[in-house]
């Protein structure tokens, strides 16, 4: 009996002195998810999908403001009707949850009659058109996705409104990815006349914190404050930031969307 | 056919049936993750080749490849030491190499019963032969007779791979995207490929290997990384076929019995960038695995492959050993060393 005891003592200390360390699934973390919705508005109509979701996953949606939770599973689809910004992550346990995206969806704005672009973007990034800022979609994830449009030197658009209206503010789309040479800093330039005939010239300096992580699509409001029917924006791409290994070299400005509130 | 990996299954389970209580198996090695489909299925041992980075440092794991002996030879552009030499316990038998600041691609060749290494090194912009211990036996410059090579440092050679006659076949993968000929004293046989969209260009020629899986007719498996596939020309460089594998930047094919193994350094369709997996095509070309990935055995017209757990970073490429156990290298991976996936 002892010998058997020794035998079995010897037999798991081997083992456990061998032990080969293997990863477990709490310790690995799912792929990040990407996300498609049909609208960058909040309008009721706004379907969001995950094209690329693990089959075994499930996808959770959190709206930041009120905490309501949705979850989808794989190959389904989620209408969301609320405006504001979302907490998405895919889940799969016991894997790690996968990081988390932020989706924003916006109130619908004023109505553009017509956008021009007087000076184009670069023609390689100029596939959607004029109507990649009015489209009412969100672009794709990089700067080669669908609905994107920049250029890494001055350009100058005019936007005309069907009466003269109030306009509050107005927010930009715009891409971030610091690998990619595209930085959101630039200076924006408004010119419009009055209904008084008198000319109005404002300056505005768009910026969002340096990041170093890929692609990001983000939203930055800018107080406009005028009345007008038709008004200019000439945009002058910052250059980029000392952290940068092109530092000093044009950056590029990329903008997905422009809606006037 | 018994191999030697279904002899050392049997026998292992024999062994533990026989002789093993239950309680031996507990521990520590419950519920590891499982990663691989049907057949290919794999473990993952990610500590295997951890070592002391202040005596043996790595920067981007570039390739890796298995002698006949066992022993793993891992190639980095760390010039501490370029050639990390593993026993398969994953411990370090040797170092040499410090001279290959652009180290990129490790071929194996057995010629006439003695192994040789072929080390590319895109920065010195040459093509090197050496012993298994670090001899220098012959260089290759950029062939200054092709018009693309006026200027050698056009010449970034990613790959090569060894015929059975003994010619050498360089990927110019960061260079001018020629693939090049050459008999086996190093004189210019050939030149094909070159940049392009079309079917017998590339872009990103960056891995090639002799598929002899087919012994009478053996042809040249090439990887186009940017464009996502893998191309398959006649030894003479004519383009024959293009097997797409949407999403998937693939880096090296690696031949191990009848399959093909790729390790990708990233994929389209998730939101992190580092999204690499490992992809196994069988002898039809039909992809069976993608351990850390996605498989679609439907073959959708708009599939992409892609990551869908962050198990690897970069892969760059992936050995198999004698047992189908897998090792990862990986480039731009935070310095890590290679991560071995055990076979079930």
């Amino acid at each position: 009996m002892i010998w058997w005891g020794l035998y079995f003592g010897v037999l798991l200390f081997v083992g456990c002195a061998q032990e080969t360390i293997y990863l477990k699934p709490d310790a690995v973390q799912l792929s990040t998810p990407v996300v498609e919705t049909s609208s960058i508005y909040s309008n009721g109509v706004n379907k969001l999908t995950a094209p690329n979701l693990d089959p075994e996953a499930t996808l959770e949606v959190v709206h930041q403001s009120t905490g309501g939770r949705l979850t989808m599973a794989s190959g389904a689809s989620l209408d969301l009707e609320l405006s504001g910004k979302y907490q998405i992550r895919s889940l799969r346990p016991p894997l790690q949850p996968s990081a988390t995206i932020e989706l924003q969806l916006l109130p619908e704005g004023q109505l553009i009659s017509s956008l021009t672009w007087e000076t184009q973007p670069e023609p390689e990034y100029f596939k959607g058109g004029s109507a990649v800022l009015t489209d009412g979609k969100s672009a794709g994830p990089s700067f080669q996705s669908a609905g994107w449009t920049g250029a890494n030197r001055p350009f100058v658009v005019s936007v005309e409104m069907a009466h003269v209206k109030t306009i509050d503010s107005m927010v930009l789309g715009v891409l971030a990815d610091a690998g990619a040479w595209i930085f959101p800093k630039a200076k924006m330039q408004l010119t419009a006349t009055s209904d008084n005939g008198a000319p109005i010239q404002k300056e505005f300096m768009l910026e969002l914190p340096w990041q170093t992580q890929g692609p990001s699509h983000h939203f930055i409001s800018v107080p406009l404050g005028i009345q007008a029917q038709t008004f200019t924006l000439q945009f002058e791409p910052a250059l980029l930031p000392e952290q940068h290994q092109g530092a000093g070299q044009p950056a590029w400005l990329f903008l997905d969307e422009l809606i006037i509130y | 056919m018994t191999t030697r990996r279904d002899f050392l299954n049997r026998s292992l389970a024999l062994g533990a049936s026989a002789f093993a209580p239950s309680v031996f198996w507990s521990c520590g090695n419950d519920d590891p993750l499982i990663i691989g489909h049907g057949e290919y299925r794999y473990r993952i041992i990610p500590d295997w080749g951890k070592q002391d980075a202040s005596k043996f440092p790595v920067q981007d794991c570039h390739e890796m490849v298995q002698t006949q002996n066992g022993d793993l030879y891992l190639l980095t552009n760390h010039t501490r030491n370029n050639i990390l030499v593993y026993s398969l316990d994953g411990k370090i038998k040797n170092a040499w190499g410090t001279v290959f600041p652009g180290a990129h691609g490790l071929t194996l060749f057995d010629e006439n019963g003695s192994e040789v290494l072929w080390i590319t090194d895109y920065e010195r912009h040459q093509v090197f032969k050496m012993t298994l211990d670090g001899q220098l036996l012959l260089t290759i410059d950029a062939p200054q007779d092709v018009l693309a090579y006026k200027d050698p440092t056009n010449f970034k050679p990613t790959e090569t791979a060894i015929a059975s006659d003994g010619s050498i076949y360089i990927a110019d993968g960061y260079g001018a995207q020629h693939i090049l000929h050459y008999d086996p004293n190093g004189q210019l046989l050939n030149v094909f490929g070159g940049y392009g969209t079309e079917a017998h260009l590339f872009q990103n020629a960056h891995g090639i290997c002799i598929d002899d899986r087919k012994k009478d007719s053996p042809t040249l498996l090439i990887t186009a990384r940017e464009q996502q596939a893998v191309k398959r020309f006649s030894l003479a460089g004519k383009h024959l076929e293009t097997i797409s594998l949407p999403g998937a930047y693939i880096c090296r094919p690696v031949i191990h019995n009848e399959q093909c193994y790729f390790s990708v350094l990233k994929s389209k369709g998730v939101g992190n960038a580092d999204s690499g997996f490992v992809l196994i095509m069988d002898q039809n070309d039909q992809v069976v695995s993608c351990p850390g990935a996605t498989f679609d055995s439907e073959n959708k017209a708009d599939f992409l492959y892609h990551q869908t757990m962050r198990v690897f970073q970069y892969p760059h490429d992936v050995c198999v050993d004698r047992d189908e156990n897998l090792y990862v290298a990986q480039w731009n991976s935070g310095n890590t060393y290679p991560i071995k996936l055990g076979r079930l």
